[in-house]
């Protein structure tokens, strides 16, 4: 049976939900032992003195290090040059910044012992504000200042193009930090030997094996990294993953034991990086009939005290200001700043979800100024295959805008219910994305993956991306099976092992069933060539007459004629036919301009529209969704199970990063660092999302697929955004739209 | 630390008497407070163990009867328990998760003397009283007596909470309790509200309302329910009960919430509550008629 476009459990799943999955803090070796950071406690200074004494007599206590211990430069970061400390040696650059690693025979002692360090900070007043941070005469909070990155889009000439345009709307919105808030907390277990081995539960090992290794000053080629079962990561696991990964291992050599740090979950909010805040000013302008015309779009991110994804997530914002729509005259500038609070960086959307609030907050305030339809505006201006984006890429295919448009209109018009009580409000609301997949001209995509069949006929893949609960291991196990012929059962997919694949680059940008998905049907492809020669020989044809189905290899031409894979493959074996290959797959260089930011950038783009429905309490301003429809051109649906986790789970982020979630700081501190106070959506606040694939193949992935693990965060936050304010009346320029945020604009309607 | 693990009251009494430790019952609240580092107790006594602390029965009293519930009673069997009123179990069904009920008790809940605390608001309302116990006796406390601040009781220092009785004729009025955090589940009360009504015919003959989370302690709301005697529950409009509620309640701006919307909140939810009240009594006398 071929099983592309099936509906199939995840491969994974009975060992996830027996509990036989090993995750980081699941390992357990002899001698091991435990560390625990101390962290600065304050936003901005610089140390003047460190006192561990208190910390080293505490029984138990086995070794306590600061910045002077670590071998390599003490420097971590995603772009050089790279900007953050394992532990911060002189100058405070966010309170969750780590000092001292303490390490003791129980993570309890280790606690109890880091919070005896005493740590002596002369403290400066922090930066706290983009503002702040811009201000000409403001303190430098790197050496190179207070801007991270800043680049400029330009297509077009919008200054000229808005003196033609017949309206013209302008606003300035804003979004909030939002945390991963992963079920398991970051975790690592670091252990010696000839060469070491992390087992991490992280995203992107090689990133880290690379740091783990500077930081050790060793070559990579010693340092083993294993993922282990990794309980989410939405973006999140990769800057705090080497930092506590190469602190293991540093410790675990000084002391010749196996060594763990586990993170508490208020450090996995206070020192992990968050999203980026935002700040944006978005001025659009159009027709009398609609077309729009120019946009010039002013991003500034709250990138915190490090650089990390940084230089991508600003790039993203650029590439992304204009949405999904063909608007001929672009000026977009972004910039990311520092200043003294938690350092952001990759999150599930990556810079997508801020913008495309303001756009399609946009689009709404358009189309009410126009009087038009609001889907119409949308459709009126929506990319189509052959039209040119706001990089001025054209792709000639699998620009399934318009069908997730036709889509969504043609579902079931849920009519407001008709009720005497007037203490509800309903609205509606719509939204488009655009969300580029792979990494593009953002980096390179690279992946390897290797594929392995035993005289058995059982198929072993192992691929350099992770699987972090999304899915991909069993989209890459039903790729495997589909080329191969045999069932899914007979398919495993082993853990990433820095060993044993090519370096594949980080587990981002929605590219694992694309970029990752080639790699593996490359693989699989030539394993598949040993197993149709073999057949062929066996039945004295050529192997183009052999097709590799339900376990046998068929002659085409009579179905009848079968051997079963197994002896095909024992028989390729003893002939002395690879069974085995480790297969390196490259996307298309990218044609592009850093400067202007015109050309060729992501292999596909996920299209996406979304439709809302609300009621709005106006006493106490609850939101119940009654209605969630999420239409997205994935190219080819590999699994529609998978496709509909993704996409539930994606949009329960934007969700939660529209309604309810927010990050608060106060001094420089974060005052919700759990979550009792951070209000990250329970089980109870789930919203009923229904999936609508829409399939416009992809000729850059297997079997027509594209990427669709980040796309509808951005919608699901923006359509929220678009449904509460056409409820209440109001438009919100500020997300999180909180319950009292719409009750005080109730309020303020009412007094108006 | 010491972990002491009594079977008895009486030893649990003893215990605390000499030793000063800190009580120990379902541990959904002590437990976090040790971890944060709000406390290091250098004696822990855990009465989770103690039978008699655990239990819902009627028994007589001195005021006549009353519904006895042992403190160490779980938040869970609170919430399941047909005999106690409505609000207490909403109440109870209010407070963290499944497993979080499980644990927890309505003694700590108590006890803890959170100014959110779910439970709170419908003891009041039932005019619950506290029987306190230390090595040398037992004293009452009226529910809305105890609470003295945030996180701070009349408790003195070898007391502890024996049971609440809740006076059997306010088990028989109707009440309902409300309660709005900042997600529809495991929240954490922004404002709670508990109202209990003695009706005749649909008209108030009596009733009690009070607050959490818009003062230091929960508060009962005399002036509201003064205002409210001799009126229908249909009646009832929301504007009618803002003057009175927001005569009485303090509300602060903290990292949960706002002191505004607190405001707001809790002439809903008491709104609500009465509303829910409206309901049962309606479907009460409909069934009365069939």
């Amino acid at each position: 049976m071929n099983v592309i476009g099936k509906k199939v459990r995840k491969v994974d799943g009975q060992e996830l939900i027996t509990g036989r999955a090993k995750f980081a803090g699941d390992y357990r070796f002899p001698g091991m032992v435990y560390g625990s950071v101390k962290r600065a406690g304050v936003p901005a200074g610089r140390i003047t003195k460190i006192d561990a004494d208190a910390a080293r007599q505490l029984p138990g206590v086995v070794d306590v290090l600061t910045a002077a211990d670590i071998p390599g430069p003490n420097l971590i970061g995603v772009l050089p040059p790279f900007d953050q400390p394992l532990l911060a040696s002189d100058e405070i650059r966010y309170d969750g910044e780590s000092v001292v690693l303490v390490i003791a025979e129980s993570a309890e002692i280790a606690r109890r012992a880091a919070e005896k360090v005493s740590v002596t900070i002369n403290p400066y007043d922090p930066i706290l504000t983009v503002d702040d941070a811009l201000a000409p005469d403001a303190r430098k909070i790197h050496e190179t200042g207070n801007v991270t990155f800043t680049k400029k889009l330009i297509k077009g000439d919008a200054a000229a193009a808005f003196e033609g345009a017949d309206v013209i709307v302008e606003g300035v919105y804003e979004t909030s930090n939002q945390d991963h808030a992963y079920l398991e907390p970051e975790t690592v277990c670091a252990v010696p030997g000839r060469r070491i081995t992390l087992y991490a539960s992280c995203q992107s090992p090689f990133h880290i094996r690379g740091h783990v290794a500077a930081n050790l000053n060793l070559p990579a080629s010693s340092v083993k990294v294993v993922q282990a079962s990794t309980g989410g990561s939405f973006g999140g696991k990769d800057d705090v993953a080497t930092e506590i990964g190469a602190l293991a291992c540093i410790a675990a050599l000084r002391l010749n034991r196996p060594v763990m740090i586990a993170h508490e979950r208020a450090e996995s909010m206070i020192g992990s990086n968050l999203r980026h805040a935002a700040r944006i000013r978005c001025k659009t302008g159009a027709t009398k009939d609609g077309k729009i015309v120019a946009r010039d779009v002013n991003v500034l991110l709250d990138g915190g005290a490090y650089a990390s994804e940084s230089p991508f997530v600003t790039m993203k914002t650029l590439i992304h200001a204009a949405g999904p729509y063909t608007i001929e005259n672009l000026f977009v500038e972004s910039t990311t700043v520092y200043t003294n609070k938690t350092y952001c960086g990759a999150f599930r959307g990556f810079g997508v979800p801020q913008v495309t609030f303001a756009s399609e907050s946009q689009i709404d305030e358009l189309a009410d100024k126009l009087g038009m339809d609001r889907l119409e505006i949308r459709r009126l201006n929506g990319l189509k295959a052959g039209d040119a984006n706001a990089t001025g890429q054209v792709y000639q295919q699998s620009v399934g805008l318009q069908e997730t448009i036709t889509k969504i209109a043609e579902s079931v018009e849920t009519s407001a219910p008709t009720t005497e009580d007037d203490r509800y409000l309903y609205g509606t609301g719509y939204a488009c994305v655009a969300q580029g997949i792979s990494n593009g001209a953002e980096g390179v995509d690279v992946t390897g993956a290797s594929v392995q069949m035993s005289q058995d006929g059982s198929v072993l893949v192992g691929i350099g991306l992770t699987e972090l609960g999304q899915g991909s291991r069993t989209v890459w196990a039903q790729l495997a099976s589909a080329i191969l012929g045999v069932s899914l059962d007979r398919v495993s997919v082993r853990l990433v092992d820095t060993d044993g694949v090519h370096d594949s680059g980080p587990t981002v940008a929605s590219r694992s069933t694309t970029v990752g998905g080639m790699a593996v049907l490359k693989a699989a492809e030539e394993v598949k060539k040993s197993l149709v020669t073999m057949a062929g020989l066996m039945m004295k044809t050529d192997a183009e007459n052999i097709e590799l189905r339900d376990g046998f290899a068929i002659l085409k031409m009579d179905d009848n004629a079968r051997i079963p894979i197994p002896d095909v493959a024992t028989a390729a074996y003893w002939t002395g036919f690879p069974l085995m290959n480790l297969a390196f797959s490259k996307a298309p260089d990218a044609d592009y301009d850093h400067d202007t930011h015109q050309g060729d950038v992501y292999i596909a783009y996920n299209y996406g529209t979304h439709r809302m429905d609300v009621r709005v309490d106006k006493l106490t301003g609850q939101v119940k969704v009654l209605n969630h429809l999420a239409a997205h051109d994935v190219g080819k649906v590999i699994n529609p199970l998978g496709l509909e986790g993704q996409i539930e789970g994606a949009s329960l982020i934007g969700f939660g990063f529209a309604h309810m979630e927010k990050i608060r700081y106060r001094d420089g501190i974060i005052q919700n660092a759990n979550f009792a106070d951070y209000a990250l959506p329970s089980i109870k606040d789930r919203i009923p999302t229904a999936t609508i694939p829409v399939e416009d193949h992809n000729p850059t992935g297997p079997f027509g697929a594209k990427g669709a693990g980040e796309p509808p965060v951005a919608a699901a936050g923006a359509v929220f955004a678009n449904a509460v304010s056409d409820a209440v009346g109001v438009r919100f320029e500020r997300l999180p739209i909180t319950r009292e945020d719409i009750v005080e604009a109730i309020e303020r309607g009412n007094h108006d | 630390m010491n972990y002491l693990k009594p079977s008895t009251v009486e030893e649990a009494t003893e215990l605390l008497g000499s030793s000063q430790g800190m009580i120990l019952a379902g541990g959904t609240d002590a437990c976090v407070y040790m971890a944060e580092g709000f406390c290091d107790p250098e004696t822990l006594i855990d009465i989770g163990a103690i039978d008699s602390l655990r239990g819902i029965e009627t028994q007589p009293s001195d005021d006549g009867d009353v519904l006895w519930i042992g403190a160490c009673t779980t938040i869970s069997e609170i919430e399941a328990s047909e005999a106690l009123p409505r609000a207490l179990r909403q109440g109870a069904h209010a407070i963290g998760s499944p497993q979080i009920r499980n644990l927890g008790t309505i003694g700590g809940n108590i006890c803890n003397a959170s100014p959110c605390g779910d439970t709170l608001a419908p003891l009041l309302s039932l005019e619950a009283r506290f029987v306190l116990r230390s090595a040398t006796g037992t004293r009452t406390v009226e529910s809305a007596d105890f609470f003295t601040g945030p996180k701070q009781t009349v408790l003195q220092a070898g007391e502890l909470l024996e049971c609440i009785d809740l006076p059997i004729d306010s088990c028989e009025w109707i009440s309902a309790f409300r309660m709005i955090g900042n997600r529809n589940g495991q929240a954490i009360s922004q404002v709670n509200a508990a109202v209990s009504t003695k009706l005749e015919g649909g008209v108030i003959q009596a009733m009690r309302a009070a607050v959490g989370s818009v003062a230091p302690v929960p508060l009962r709301l005399p002036q509201l329910e003064g205002a409210l005697v001799g009126k229908t529950l249909q009646s009832v409009q929301w504007a009618d009960l803002k003057a009175p509620i927001m005569a009485e309640i303090r509300p602060i701006d903290d990292v949960r919430s706002t002191a505004t919307y607190r405001q707001e909140l809790a002439v809903t939810l008491i709104f609500d509550a009465l509303m829910d009240c409206a309901r049962q009594d309606e479907s009460a006398r409909k069934g009365a008629d069939t």
